[in-house]
């Protein structure tokens, strides 16, 4: 824009630009009636057009960020695979935050023949594992009465409760096969999807799972007898049955101990078993009762009978389950001084038996 | 001087443009220490960053209010600040060529612009300018019969474009009713109703902006063709650039 110098003052000059406004400016050098094209003006309303602009840029940038986050956030919930759900190794569906599916692919051949035709992108995950497995029944893979079993993949436990509850709340009752929901974790299998979930799956198909879990032993649980016979463990708490008092009542006979087994009926066969072993490796323990310090813990305990009566609930549990393997170890046990020194050490024993606490 | 004075001194100077001008020459030292600090040399009275500096104190004057604290620190950063934007102007200019550059050392006096044909004839040109000296001079003798200088038109004219539109309409309208441009050279007031109510604008705008109305409408009368040729775009409905 052209302007046009019509007053010059030592420190300004005043100019007429083409709009017909009156604007002062630096004066650099300028003269009266000299135009000018570029001139240092004084700040007006320049200033608030600069302002409004960087306020509309703010403002555009923060509405840039909201769609930008609340796109991610719907992306995540629409589109992005949240878990993953593996039917009877045939056929896997991914699901969104929703659970709605998103992609269905067959694992195998079978699970080929069981999608032919079939399309379940934006249906409920329900229906599409309802309609898949009847399509499996249909194509023969699965027969009426079968137990099948799907293999959830989620990122949290709570959402793979979620989803097993909701799975087996729908398949309860109104149809002809039964629906087992297992926790199958994806990133920690070192081998691939098909292959990790193709054993159990076959196995599911012919035999219910519950059957399966019940018959396999627990391996880890199972523990050698030899650990008992270790003298240093076995000493404090497994004295002679000759050294017990005479006081002492029987076993069968001794109301707190029967109140306790009512209490701890329903403790299963593991925990059984587990005394067993641990009442076989302590008749062992007869080979360490010449240590005469436990004659003297014998004759002691009859002056506290008060003591035995405080121990908690986590001692008496584990002494009903002790002594609920043998009764010599009963009568052997009774005349121990339970004082606080012993506990520790009992239940240290119980650890390296593989017992449980609880 | 204390503080009290120079105060008194800015908020004169504020309304006064004269005033104005000799708080400027009294202030030269400052404004030369101020320009010499940031530029790291003496300033002379030739650099271009000294009459950036003299109008960064001037529009401190225009600007500042004691609420701002001390005028020479704000006089100081404000004329820190613009020397700061001069030198970013300026940089982004770097890289061209001035026309005032000598085309060697040998033949003294000559620059590029002498060897650029640029189609106009200086002599044409000074008559040009001496012309629109004459107009501006006789324009400022009329303004100050009405007691204005450029100064404060400078000070009173619309900043917002909708009210230089409002005001551009009703010097359209008094252009074409030449009996109220005489009636304002006859009575030296501008008729306000009458343009108002003819250019169907708010009376108050006009109002608010009288001295300006003034400058513009004098410019409308006889005698200012290079003046009304610089401001044309005032009849083609302005320029918003």
């Amino acid at each position: 824009m052209k302007y046009l110098v019509v007053e010059c003052h030592k420190g300004y000059a005043v100019l007429l630009d083409e709009n017909a406004s009156f604007v002062s400016s630096a004066n650099l050098g300028y003269e009266v009636g000299q135009t000018v094209f570029d001139p240092v003006l004084m700040d007006s309303g320049k200033i608030g057009t600069n302002r409004r602009i960087i306020t509309v840029s703010r403002l555009l940038a923060a509405a840039a960020c909201l769609v930008l986050v609340s796109g991610i956030f719907l992306y995540r919930r629409n589109n992005a695979v949240y878990s993953e759900i593996t039917i009877s190794d045939n056929v896997c569906m991914q699901v969104n935050r929703k659970g709605e599916v998103i992609t269905v692919e067959s694992l195998n051949g079978e699970g080929e023949k069981i999608l032919e035709n079939y399309q379940a992108e934006g249906k409920n995950q329900l229906d599409a594992a309802e309609e898949i497995i009847k399509k499996a029944i249909e194509t023969g893979n699965i027969q009426d009465g079968d137990t099948i079993s799907l293999y959830v993949d989620t990122p949290e436990q709570d959402s793979f409760w979620d989803c097993k509850t909701e799975f087996e709340e729908h398949f309860r009752s109104e149809h002809g096969f039964k629906v087992n929901v297992k926790k199958y974790n994806h990133k920690n299998s070192t081998k691939n999807h098909v292959s990790a979930t193709s054993a159990p799956a076959s196995q599911e198909n012919t035999v219910p799972y519950t059957q399966q879990e019940n018959t396999a032993p627990p391996q880890e649980n199972v523990t050698p007898p030899q650990e008992n016979t270790a003298s240093e463990n076995a000493a404090p708490y497994t004295p002679q049955e000759n050294t017990a008092p005479e006081n002492i009542i029987p076993y069968e006979q001794d109301p707190d101990i029967n109140s306790q087994k009512e209490n701890f009926s329903d403790f299963n066969n593991e925990t059984h078993e587990k005394n067993r072993n641990f009442s076989d490796s302590d008749k062992n323990n007869e080979n360490h009762s010449d240590f005469p310090d436990r004659n003297e813990n014998n004759e002691n305990y009859n002056n506290h009978d008060n003591n035995f009566s405080d121990f908690n609930n986590d001692t008496n549990e584990n002494y009903d389950n002790f002594y609920d393997s043998d009764k010599n170890n009963y009568r052997e046990n009774q005349n121990q001084d339970f004082n606080q020194d012993f506990s520790p050490e009992y239940q240290d024993n119980q650890g390296r038996h593989g017992g449980h606490s609880r | 001087m204390d503080s009290d004075s120079l105060i008194k001194r800015v908020s004169l100077a504020k309304k006064d443009s004269k005033e104005a001008d000799r708080l400027i020459q009294d202030y030269m030292p400052f404004i030369k220490a101020e320009t010499s600090k940031f530029i790291g040399r003496s300033a002379g009275d030739s650099d271009d960053e000294l009459s950036i500096a003299m109008f960064a104190f001037y529009e401190a004057i225009k600007k500042y209010s004691i609420l701002k604290g001390s005028f020479l620190k704000f006089a100081s950063l404000h004329i820190r600040h613009r020397l700061i934007d001069y030198n970013r102007r300026e940089k982004r200019s770097q890289g061209l060529v001035s026309l005032d550059t000598p085309i060697s050392e040998e033949n003294d006096g000559l620059s590029l612009a002498d060897t650029v044909q640029d189609g106009s004839d200086p002599y044409e040109e000074n008559e040009l300018r001496e012309a629109t000296k004459q107009e501006i001079e006789h324009l400022s003798e009329q303004l100050q019969d009405f007691g204005l200088s450029f100064a404060d038109i400078s000070d009173n004219a619309p900043k917002q474009q909708r009210t230089l539109e409002a005001c551009r309409k009703a010097v359209v309208y008094a252009k074409t009713h030449p009996e109220l441009l005489e009636e304002l050279l006859r009575t030296k007031k501008i008729p306000l109703g009458k343009l108002s109510e003819g250019a169907g604008v708010e009376r108050k705008t006009l109002e608010r902006h009288r001295k300006y109305m003034v400058s513009i409408l004098l410019i409308y009368t006889n005698g200012y063709e290079i003046l009304r040729g610089h401001i044309m775009k005032i009849l083609k409905g302005g320029g918003n650039t």
